[in-house]
């Protein structure tokens, strides 16, 4: 089944023109805001959501973590879509619920790349977010992962693709998927389910380092 | 150059005096004028009486002259050139003696051709046996030696009258047969040992050459492509201020190279934090769509020369990247490996790549890279597909097996 975008973005000239820069792409609405979008709720598997929302024609959106739950308890699997370049701003969002987190500064092909990763149930996160996963996963806070997991875990943090992958580890790139595909859920979980506290501790940061940027445990 | 160093044509002046084989040679040289002057200071005394024991008194002054005359010559010779005598020389040399045997059937009487210096053919061609050290070829050295020899057997015949004789005689001929082999063999030891001191002081002069060169571009490769960049550079202020302070960094590089010192990089002199080493070179290529993953190399403390090494090593690769691969994505990953042993950093953008199979590797990446940190004990893995990207890992582990050459330690993965 082909998937269904729905984009949620403050700027006019990206909701106009995102669905034609993408063609390949299903695009079945797009929004100002969050509460716009849950409003309608249109028929999408997928929300790319802007995470800075707030202008001054629309000064009391939702935005940021708070949005981001908020599209996610409502079914929707979101992907943020955002200049923000700062790590652990991006962690968070996936500690929100986030499926995916692409930079707009990212090249088109791999935007588009992302967003059908994350219309797949894939985590999709720069090497800035996987490198904070692999320390995580070092230092003991996520446990479950298998040596071909953490091989594969290592290597996205270097910034290798699938296709690189699958030369030095003498593995299709489906199956490379599928490790990922594992071990994304558990990250998610985990991040979704710890403590700001408890992840500052585990990335060796001082006590209230992630309280601005982070959500609130569920 | 500056008025306390002398002037490049006397080093090479002084070089050329002394080069071990020419040493040796004038040791061979001063063995020859000892042996030839002492016997003549042993001859001397005996002068007297042997003139007034000859029944040819003019005969026998005659080949005292000779001699005497013969060891001026070869003496002068010898001195002159620094070195024993020639093949021309010591065929003339032993000519001489086989005469003064001949000459000494009528001058010598029979009771005093052995054990006396009245009779002094004997011990003077030991010491015309000892001259022909400079002889290197070992068939004509025998040849003359054996022709001494039989000249000697000529001379010594007369006096064996039955068995008992014999081994007196036997005696002397040995001792020539002996010490003449013994100095030859000597001789070519002493000037093997200083042919060879001087290829192994050519092959360090050589290897400090090319050591020369290989600092000289590892001076200048890096301030080069800077150089370039800033020529053909159309970026904005801000990508220009940013090439401009690494061309000063660069800068310092060349001239600390020039005056000899280390290079002034503006880091602590002690131990470097590798997290931070990255991240500072990483600061420097903000142009670039650079992630750096360091959170795991926290804590890695280097050496500085490792340390200078590395952001040289660093610095090279990602002017590569800026230069060549048109990447849209690049990250520089450090870690300290799970067993906790030495560290890897990884440079990985999905740029145009190339094939390591036929591309060879430029000065920045075969010398500042590859050959650099191989000496410093980390190995560089170079993985690259055309159109995929490039990944190079460095790796420092802290018991290096023995560095391979580079087609060993660049390999690449089978697809």
């Amino acid at each position: 089944m082909t998937a269904r975008f729905a984009l949620v973005d403050d700027a006019t000239a990206l909701r106009e023109s995102l669905a034609t820069l993408l063609p390949d792409l299903t695009f079945v609405s797009t929004h100002r805001s969050s509460e716009e979008l849950l409003a309608a709720r249109p028929e999408a598997d997928v929300v790319i959501l802007d995470l800075h929302l707030v202008n001054h024609q629309q000064p009391q959106v939702t935005q940021g973590t708070a949005a981001i739950r908020r599209v996610v308890e409502a079914g929707y699997r979101v992907c943020v879509y955002t200049q923000e370049e700062r790590r652990f701003v991006l962690a968070a969002c996936v500690a929100a619920g986030a499926t995916g987190v692409v930079s707009k500064a990212s090249s088109l092909t791999e935007a588009e790349a992302a967003f059908r990763a994350v219309a797949d149930g894939e985590l999709a996160v720069p090497p800035a977010v996987t490198g904070l996963i692999e320390v995580l996963v070092r230092r003991g806070s996520i446990t479950v992962l298998s040596p071909r997991q953490r091989e594969v875990l290592a290597g996205r943090a270097r910034g290798l693709t699938y296709a690189e992958l699958s030369r030095s580890l003498y593995v299709s790139e489906s199956t490379l998927r599928g490790y990922w595909k594992e071990l994304t859920s558990t990250v998610s979980d985990y991040l979704q389910e710890t403590s700001p506290g408890d992840i500052e501790r585990a990335l060796g940061l001082g006590p209230g380092d992630l309280i601005d940027v982070w959500p609130a445990t569920r | 150059m500056t008025a306390q160093e002398p002037p490049l044509g006397d080093n090479v002046a002084v070089q050329r005096e002394t080069s071990s084989t020419a040493a040796a040679q004038q040791l061979v040289a001063l063995c020859v004028v000892g042996a030839r002057v002492a016997t003549m200071v042993q001859m001397l005394p005996s002068l007297p009486t042997a003139i007034g024991r000859a029944e040819r008194p003019i005969l026998t002054a005659a080949t005292w002259a000779l001699a005497g005359s013969m060891t001026l010559v070869v003496v002068g010779l010898v001195l002159a050139r620094r070195r024993a005598p020639s093949l021309g020389l010591a065929v003339g040399d032993i000519a001489v003696t086989v005469a003064l045997f001949l000459a000494g059937l009528w001058t010598v009487p029979e009771e005093d051709r052995t054990g006396t210096w009245v009779g002094f053919q004997l011990a003077y061609s030991i010491c015309v046996a000892c001259s022909l050290m400079g002889v290197r070829r070992r068939s004509v050295a025998l040849t003359l030696l054996l022709a001494l020899t039989a000249a000697e057997v000529v001379y010594l015949a007369p006096t064996v009258h039955d068995l008992s004789d014999v081994p007196r005689v036997l005696g002397n001929l040995l001792t020539l047969l002996a010490l003449g082999p013994l100095m030859w063999l000597a001789a070519g030891v002493v000037l093997r040992i200083g042919a060879e001191a001087d290829e192994a002081k050519e092959l360090a002069a050589r290897m400090a050459r090319a050591e020369e060169e290989r600092r000289a571009r590892l001076a200048i490769h890096n301030g080069t492509a800077l150089l370039r960049l800033l020529v053909e550079e159309t970026g904005g202020s801000d990508t220009h201020s940013r090439i401009r302070t690494q061309a000063e960094a660069e800068l310092n590089r060349m001239r600390a190279y020039l005056t000899g010192t280390r290079p002034d990089t503006g880091e602590p002199d002690g131990p470097v934090d590798l997290a931070d080493l990255v991240e500072r070179v990483a600061g420097d290529f903000a142009d670039l769509p650079l992630t750096v993953v360091a959170d795991l190399a926290r804590g890695v403390r280097l050496e500085p020369g490792l340390a200078d090494d590395l952001r040289s090593a660093l610095g090279s690769l990602l002017i590569n990247v800026r230069q060549h691969a048109r990447a849209d994505r690049v990250v520089l990953h450090a870690e300290e490996p799970a067993d906790g042993a030495g560290w890897v950093v990884t440079v990985h953008d999905d740029g145009v790549g190339f094939d390591t199979g036929t591309t060879a590797y430029g000065v920045g990446l075969r010398d500042l890279v590859v050959d650099q940190l191989a000496a410093a004990g980390v190995t560089t893995r170079v993985d690259s597909v055309p159109g995929v990207g490039t990944t190079v890992e460095l790796t420092c582990r802290p018991d290096p097996a023995p560095t391979p050459d580079v087609s060993d330690h660049t390999t690449r993965s089978q697809p």
